[in-house]
């Protein structure tokens, strides 16, 4: 039932025009190129039919048969096979890579759409698995798009075969057509019939099939090699997986148990069609029709009954894969929340931020990361965001440079309400540096300016001169045309920690926004490139408002106002020395952290 | 001849594993053969009396004799499909399993040398989403009864003209040929390709992997990562198009030889109907038989040369997944069991270098811990630290130089007793979709419940423990079953400690096992944690300089050796690399300024 409504949700109509449209703007020959396919394979077939039919009528002429007619026959056949045959051959194989790049394109349609979407949609868990099956329909050479595409090119040949055979056999008898037809039937129902029952299963089949998959990745992956080891986890794992793969198997039994016994009501059509074939066709010759036409009708029967279950089988195709395409086409229309409102970016001069009595939580969930936050960022002010996890400082700066939005209150930037920028205008004033570095795949130079082309050359050896790096650029063999990481060129470079951070910060130097913002860009490094980073840190803030986080209170120091965050939102502001005055949460954190480094060491081992 | 080999070896897997998969295949391979010669033969009977006495009796007889093989056939497919779609989803999943059982049974080393992860890639990929396992088993099934088949159609062939069968030989030749042309050039493509797909994927995946989310939208880099994706599609459209056009042109030829073959069958039977020239003349029902034997005969060889080039297509595939199978399994070098504890550990002039790589990663490393010791391993990043604590675990041999574990050479002891008194909190440590008890116990639930319970609170996990309606028994993550629960990093660094700590092992090791916990609970945990390790050796390794505080040495390494192993306070009285690296931290932490 719930598989009907499925498929009665969408047009199919609408995806097919949408996919010919699209079809029609990249490559027009594409159509011709089908005409000229459909002609030769619906003849194809017709000549197979054909050869033993007028081969048999001379050859029953027994030696009055004449010896030219049979090669002409022969040859005949020959030359028109060769001819459609290699034409419906080399077409169809030929088309298929510019079939795939149709799909290819919606590959890079879908990637710049989850790259252009709303942040939040990134952290939400379920997104993906809302848009899977737009997502599947890209993924593969035979189904959703793509499949629908290849289907789409053959089925015009396969239909006028259809009905051409169904002409040729009902005019001799439109019982033996039905037989045919009725057959088709069973198998359509037969098939439906078991498309449901297995969707009953979805869900349990899905949860067997998540758990056969963890386990596959738990061993799989070696970075679970060692605490395997370490542990010996390795019988009681591959325990766990054997009883789940048991299991799924039992379930598959089932499942195959119920369509073997539905597929005997097949048994049953195929048995009527077949008796009414050969029934029909030995009685017409026993009462007198040629022993040529029973071995051509026989034949067309055969190949009828062939091309039905290839059109029935495609049809099915269609209708199922293109739910696919149709979430496809919904998710690449879906609005997701990438324009945002209309305001250009702040043209010059650095921001203002304020959070006007500002609560947030998180979609989905219940606890609020901020209440009635009301706090400012002055212009040129550099302020320290402490506080432990999961106090909510990393949230603070997504809200500020918009990645989501609040729940209520406003922040304004430069007194303008920020879902009034528009999204790519608000990024554009931030430069941020985050705790995780991703150095991508591209050279130092794309990675620098982030873009392929229209790169300010001069530009990026001057940020790297400034972040320190170039020295270490300069030993590249490429210089800063050097391919990054491992994946893409194998000659690529790695860089240290402390270095990739640096290229990082060199990004945000080129980059060049109205504000700066730094998450946590030390927590993975060691104290000597952690007080370097420091250093940039002066060089990259010159002028501009800027924000710090770190759970390190240690930051704090060059900041001009430090802001504590704690469980339901901002506990202390002031500078570090009111603060510490205050002898508050923040001394406290500052007292404990900073403990072993200040108190001579003699005494702290007291506390061992 | 190493093809044969291979087969020989896959079919030794397989059988040792789902026997009565193979056994299916055979009774299908066989019932199948029988099948082809069947529809051969019989509607030669029928053509016959239709040609010939047209008795209603045995027209009858002949025209439900074939409704009724066609029904038995029918019924055995269905039959066959009811047991394959369940065996041959269940043999791929055990592939995979046994691949996985294979890679957590490789000595440690593999897994971290680049050339076995992109082997074992290459061998999952084959796996899944090529299903050359599957592909394979039913190309061979497939290769078995075109041989049986092939066998009747010939001798039935053979009764009328060895000539005949001459000629089709001659034609199928060049089939097989172009045939052999074909798999060259696809193999060449495919060797091609499957890099430009890896390099491809890397784009792709970008836009759908979590981390850099915020950098792609701060940065604007959707324009740039679209721009390439955008390029590869284009040159793979282009490099695929150009074999494509290839691969079309010569499968033209290939069905124009296979109209061939129909003509020049039909030629010669149709004339041995009407003239004598090349033996006595046979009947229309022969006719229909032998026309349809030669078809079916063509038909079957070009399907064998398919299954063939398919086979090697699919071995070509398979090689990975082989090549990972054969490798030797972890070597159970020494003998001795290890009775613990750790009463010393001894590091003696240790040299060590990553395979692949020809940096020397540790050089002439020398040290001496004594029991109950603490120990903080200090260094800048790259140093060496985390190879030391591999070197301990014997996840890695030295290349020189010996560890010595109360004076014996730690490669003398059995594997798993010595692992038993060392438990380790990796950097990258892994929990596992299991309940929080079993993560901690590494054992099946209720082993112990008193004693996970009591660590997991030692840790600091009794409040969140509280929360969760499941208490200690509540599964983790989600990747295994929905109903599991998400911990935050810290919580899990806390799991992992408490693993660490329940293993009762005598040297405990720590690899900066509080980078994902605030001021706060770091503290926390180094305060407790020599309580909680009580008399046991332990080594931490911490970005936290004030770590070292704590402990009883330090031993700072720079460039892969030890520059440095002495008390906190003695250190802080050299100008060396800890006081410098000390103060470039402590610096920050001046309570007045």
């Amino acid at each position: 039932m719930d598989n009907k409504k499925v498929k009665a949700s969408y047009s199919l109509r609408a995806v097919l025009g949408r996919m010919l449209k699209k079809a029609a703007d990249q490559n027009p020959r594409l159509f011709a190129v089908c005409g000229i396919y459909t002609i030769a394979a619906a003849v194809y077939p017709f000549l197979a039919v054909a050869l033993p039919g007028l081969l048999l009528g001379e050859l029953q002429k027994g030696s009055q048969a004449s010896l030219e007619a049979v090669f002409g026959i022969v040859a005949g056949y020959f030359v028109l096979a060769a001819l459609f045959g290699f034409v419906r051959t080399f077409l169809n194989e030929g088309t298929y890579s510019k079939l795939s790049f149709l799909r290819l394109d919606y590959v890079r349609a879908s990637s710049v759409k989850i790259m252009e979407m709303a942040y939040p949609h990134t952290e939400d868990a379920s997104f993906l698995q809302k848009y899977e099956k737009a997502l599947i329909a890209t993924q593969s050479n035979d189904n959703g798009v793509e499949g629908i595409y290849h289907k789409l090119f053959e089925m015009p040949a396969v239909f006028l075969t259809v009905a051409a055979l169904g002409v040729f056999i009902g005019r001799l008898s439109l019982w033996i057509v039905a037989g045919l037809f009725l057959n088709l039937a069973v198998m359509v129902w037969v098939s439906a019939k078991n498309h449901s029952l297995r969707y009953e299963k979805k869900e349990e089949e899905a949860a067997w099939s998540r758990r056969i998959g963890y386990y596959n990745r738990a061993t799989c992956d070696f970075t679970y090699g060692k605490d395997i080891r370490m542990y010996g986890l390795k019988n009681r794992i591959l325990e766990n997986y054997r009883e789940q793969i048991e299991g799924y198997r039992s379930l598959n039994r089932m499942l195959s148990g119920r369509e073997y016994r539905l597929g005997l009501a097949g048994l049953i059509a195929a048995l009527v069609s077949d008796m009414l074939t050969y029934g029909i066709l030995i009685a017409r010759t026993a009462g007198g029709m040629s022993i040529a036409d029973f071995s051509m009708y026989l034949t067309a029967v055969l190949t009828l009954s062939a091309c039905l279950r290839q059109a029935a089988e495609q049809i099915r195709f269609v209708i199922q894969e293109g739910q696919y395409v149709h979430e496809l086409y919904r998710f690449l229309d879906e609005d997701l929340g990438e324009k945002g409102g209309s305001h250009p970016a702040v043209a010059d001069g650095t921001l203002e931020v304020v959070f006007d009595n500002v609560s947030f939580r998180y979609p989905g969930s219940e606890t609020y990361v901020f209440r009635h936050l009301n706090l400012t960022i002055q212009k040129g002010e550099r302020l320290a965001v402490v506080g432990i996890n999961g106090a909510g400082k990393t949230t603070l700066v997504k809200l500020m440079m918009g990645l989501f939005d609040v729940t209520e209150g406003e922040i304004r930037i430069n007194g303008i309400p920020i879902q009034n920028f528009d999204k790519k205008a608000l990024y554009s004033m931030f430069s941020a540096v985050f705790q995780d570095i991703n150095i991508m795949a591209f050279t130092v130079r794309e990675n620098v300016a982030g873009r392929l082309s229209d790169i300010d050359d001069k530009r990026v050896d001057h940020v790297l001169a400034q972040v320190g790096l170039t020295e270490a650029v300069d030993s590249l063999p490429q210089k800063t045309g050097q391919m990054m990481l491992k994946v893409i060129d194998e000659d690529g470079a790695l860089l240290s920690g402390g270095q990739s951070q640096k290229l990082a910060i060199a990004r945000a130097l080129y980059k060049d926004a109205c504000m700066v913002i730094m998450d946590e860009p030390t927590a993975a490094l060691d104290a000597l490139a952690e007080a370097e980073i420091y250093e940039n840190f002066s060089e990259l803030v010159k002028g501009k408002t800027a924000v710090y986080i770190s759970h390190r209170l240690a930051s704090t120091r060059f900041c001009d106002h430090i802001a504590l965050f704690e469980g339901d939102g901002l506990a202390e502001y002031g500078t570090h020395e009111e603060l510490m005055e205050r002898r508050g949460r923040y001394y406290e954190m500052f007292m404990v952290q900073g403990k072993y480094y200040t108190q001579k060491g003699g005494e702290s081992r007291e506390c061992v | 001849m190493s093809a044969f080999k291979k087969i020989g070896q896959f079919f030794a897997l397989s059988w040792r594993n789902v026997p009565s998969y193979i056994l299916l295949l055979f009774v299908q391979t066989a019932v199948s053969g029988g099948q082809v010669i069947v529809n051969v033969v019989l509607p030669k009977f029928l053509v016959d009396e239709l040609t010939g006495g047209c008795d209603p009796r045995r027209l009858l007889w002949f025209g439900g004799l074939i409704i009724g093989s066609n029904l038995f056939f029918s019924w055995f497919h269905l039959w066959m499909k009811r047991c394959m779609d369940v065996q041959n989803r269940y043999v791929s999943q055990r592939m995979e399993q046994l691949l996985g059982e294979k890679i957590m049974s490789l000595p440690y080393t593999r897994l971290e040398d680049p050339y076995y992860l992109d082997l074992k890639e290459r061998a999952a990929f084959a796996l899944v989403n090529q299903q050359a396992m599957a592909g394979m088993i039913r190309r061979l099934a497939d290769m078995l009864q075109k041989g049986v088949t092939l066998f009747g159609l010939t001798v039935i062939m053979l009764t009328l003209s060895p000539a005949l069968v001459a000629v089709l030989l001659v034609l199928v030749g060049s089939m097989l040929l172009l045939q052999m042309r074909l798999s060259v050039y696809q193999r060449k493509i495919h060797e091609l390709i499957l890099p430009v797909n890896r390099r491809y994927g890397y784009y792709v995946n970008l836009a759908f992997q979590d981390e850099v989310q915020k950098d792609i939208r701060l940065y604007d880099l959707s324009g740039m990562v679209g721009e390439r994706i955008d390029w590869y599609n284009q040159d793979m459209t282009e490099t695929f198009d150009r074999f494509r056009q290839r691969h079309g042109f010569f499968m033209g030829l290939y069905s124009v030889i296979n109209d061939l073959q129909a003509a020049v069958s039909y030629a010669y039977v149709g004339l041995r109907v009407i003239t004598d020239w090349f033996g006595s003349r046979i009947r229309l029902g022969s006719f229909t038989m032998y026309v349809s034997a030669a078809v079916q005969f063509s038909v079957g060889v070009t399907q064998l040369g398919e299954s063939v080039v398919m086979l090697g297509q699919m071995l070509g595939y398979l090689d990975p997944f082989m090549e990972l199978m054969n490798l030797p399994d972890e070597q159970e070098e020494g003998q001795e069991i290890f009775a613990g504890p750790v009463e010393q550990i001894t590091f003696d002039k240790v040299d060590f270098t990553y395979p692949g790589s020809d940096k020397k990663v540790l050089e002439q490393v020398s040290f001496t811990v004594n029991r109950g010791e603490k120990i903080s391993v200090v260094g800048l990043n790259g140093a060496g630290k985390t190879t030391l604590i591999k070197l301990m675990c014997r996840l890695y041999q030295p290349d020189g130089g010996r560890i010595l574990v109360n004076g014996k050479d730690i490669r003398g002891y059995e594997f798993h007793s010595y692992m038993k008194e060392l438990a380790a909190v990796f950097q990258d440590y892994r929990l596992f979709a299991f309940g929080i008890d079993e993560n901690i116990s590494s054992r099946g639930a209720g082993e112990d419940e008193e004693r996970v319970k009591q660590i997991a609170s030692q840790v600091g996990l009794k409040e969140k423990l509280e929360e969760l309606p499941q208490g200690i028994h509540t599964l983790l993550g989600k990747a295994y079953d929905v109903e599991g629960t998400e911990l935050s990093g810290g919580q899990e660094q806390k799991i992992a400690i408490a693993r660490a700590l329940y293993k009762n092992a005598s040297l405990i090791i720590l690899d900066e096992p509080t980078s994902a916990l605030d001021p706060l609970a770091e503290a926390e945990i180094y305060e407790k944690f020599n309580d909680l390790a009580g008399g046991k050796t332990a080594f931490y390794i911490s970005h936290r300089m004030s770590s070292s505080v704590f402990c009883d040495k330090v031993l700072v390494i720079d460039g892969g050796r030890v520059v440095d192993f002495d008390s906190h306070e003695r250190l802080m009285q050299k100008e060396g690399l800890y006081k410098r690296m000390f103060e470039a931290q402590a610096e920050n932490y001046a309570v007045s300024s």
